[in-house]
């Protein structure tokens, strides 16, 4: 007897209602429908071809999908849309202003802190975070707040050397009058 | 995920009722880190999801001296991990929460989800249990307080009614010759689940012996559990190295673990042993530090 497909729930058309919504996203008002079960990640992604932020495990264990909301980094594949109201939104495409790279983003490049670059965005936003409640962090501080992106290409050793960099430079006072000009 | 109706109720009552009226199609969406991946997984499928999230008087930290810490349900594990009062009064509840999962899902999940989803190796229970810590329900009007190792019936399965929310966990202030520690170890250092945890407090008497005990193991049982034997067998007596090893043992007789995929039911008996008695000696240690600061 053959076995017999699995019997999806069944609703009438009209119940897949749609949710008008007002994301704040890098400093820009978007209004846009969504279904309740849309996820913020594919929000980004699929509708507003914010493609920076990346889609990873959707479990929140690897954090390529990290974004900032109201300053705090949040895997976005764990949130849904419409919990995302009335919240300041950060992506990777936030970061660099009037076309120049953030202080970060050059670290990056510059000590080959970017292989295939899937969690690049993760690494940076997280990084972010931490500089802007501790401009002198510690190894240990820096590793804890990258703790939460996984790498599979550098061994994080050049990510670590590059957000150090950025501390030993005292580059941080420009990423936290960029958050001031930012708002978040 | 199939789909849902999406609802925001804006107090206690209002939740209450819609659970209410919807028993058994109803979930409460928190901080979602546990509930959108069961859903996602179609694990389960409510028809209607409730995010408490807008009600504004469900998030905080306070503390008094007569009735301890008071945290609303909805308070993130960061907030209770960077809490002024958590670290001075209760470090080895901070402990906890730092070692669970990742800064992004701190910042989302709560202390309310992380009791009401009811895994057994969630990691805030054993550190709340041995704290003595206590947890408001509240329906449509109605309150009950439980103490939080009456709470947990199984994996997943508390006695939370279906129209029910945790409004609250209180824990009292502890004694004043109280040391805490919380041990976890996982696979990595940080982001794992509990293999093993471990949570002890011990309030010391004359001569610094134990005058009262609590340890609470998870991850390994149904439920956080906590060992009866390891807690009288150090009732009376110094801690030394032997005295440690031996609570070690106790402790491993108690607890009841399977083997799955993050470790064999062996080698998680053996690091109960390992980490409680570690975690006894720790209080130990504490103890003589604060005493010797005290003196200079």
């Amino acid at each position: 007897m053959c076995k017999q497909p699995k019997i999806a729930r069944e609703y009438p058309k009209d119940l897949t209602v749609k949710y008008r919504i007002t994301l704040d996203i890098n400093d820009e008002l978007i209004e846009i429908e969504v279904e309740p079960r849309t996820t913020l990640l594919d929000v980004l992604r699929n509708d507003l071809k914010l493609t920076g932020t990346k889609k990873g495990c959707e479990v929140g264990e690897c954090g390529v999908c990290t974004v900032l909301i109201d300053g705090e980094p949040i895997n976005s594949c764990l949130m849904l849309a419409v919990e995302a109201g009335n919240k300041k939104i950060l992506t990777i495409e936030g970061l660099s202003l009037d076309g120049q790279l953030h202080f970060l983003q050059k670290a990056f490049i510059e000590h080959g802190a970017i292989q295939c670059g899937f969690c690049t965005p993760g690494m940076i936003l997280s990084a972010k975070v931490l500089l802007d409640k501790n401009p002198h962090p510690s190894e240990e501080e820096i590793k804890e707040a990258l703790s939460g992106v996984l790498c599979r290409c550098t061994g994080y050793q050049q990510i670590i050397e590059a957000v150090s960099s950025v501390v030993e430079s005292g580059s941080t006072q420009r990423t936290t009058d960029q958050a001031i000009t930012k708002g978040v | 995920m199939n789909t849902f109706d999406y609802l925001k109720p804006r107090s206690v009552e209002e939740t209450s009722l819609l659970m209410g009226q919807h028993i058994g199609e109803a979930k409460i969406l928190a901080g979602g880190t546990d509930l959108l991946i069961a859903m996602r997984y179609q694990e389960i499928s409510p028809k209607y999801l409730i995010d408490i999230k807008g009600i504004s008087d469900l998030r905080y930290i306070q503390y008094s001296e007569d009735e301890g810490m008071r945290c609303g349900s909805l308070s993130t594990i960061c907030d209770i991990g960077d809490s002024r009062i958590v670290k001075e009064r209760f470090p080895d509840l901070q402990q906890a929460t730092l070692s669970i999962g990742t800064p992004q899902i701190r910042n989302r999940g709560t202390v309310g989800g992380n009791l009401c989803n009811a895994s057994p190796a969630a990691d805030l229970v054993p550190s709340l249990i041995v704290l003595e810590s206590e947890v408001t329900l509240v329906k449509s009007g109605k309150t009950r307080i439980l103490k939080l190792e009456d709470f947990f019936v199984g994996p997943g399965q508390t006695v939370i009614e279906q129209d029910e929310i945790l409004s609250e966990i209180r824990v009292p202030v502890p004694p004043r010759n109280s040391q805490g520690c919380f041990s976890k170890l996982g696979r990595t250092r940080m982001g794992d689940l509990s293999t093993v945890s471990v949570a002890v407090r011990i309030t010391f008497g004359a001569n610094s012996k134990c005058e009262c005990v609590k340890i609470a193991l998870g991850a390994v049982a149904p439920t956080p559990l906590r060992s009866k034997s390891a807690e009288d067998f150090l009732i009376g007596k110094m801690i030394n190295d032997q005295v440690s090893e031996t609570a070690g043992r106790w402790a491993m007789e108690d607890c009841q673990p399977i083997t799955d995929v993050r470790a064999s039911r062996d080698y998680r008996r053996e690091m109960v042993k390992v980490l409680t008695s570690r975690a006894v000696r720790a209080c130990a240690n504490n103890l003589r530090l604060r005493e010797s600061t005290q003196r200079i």
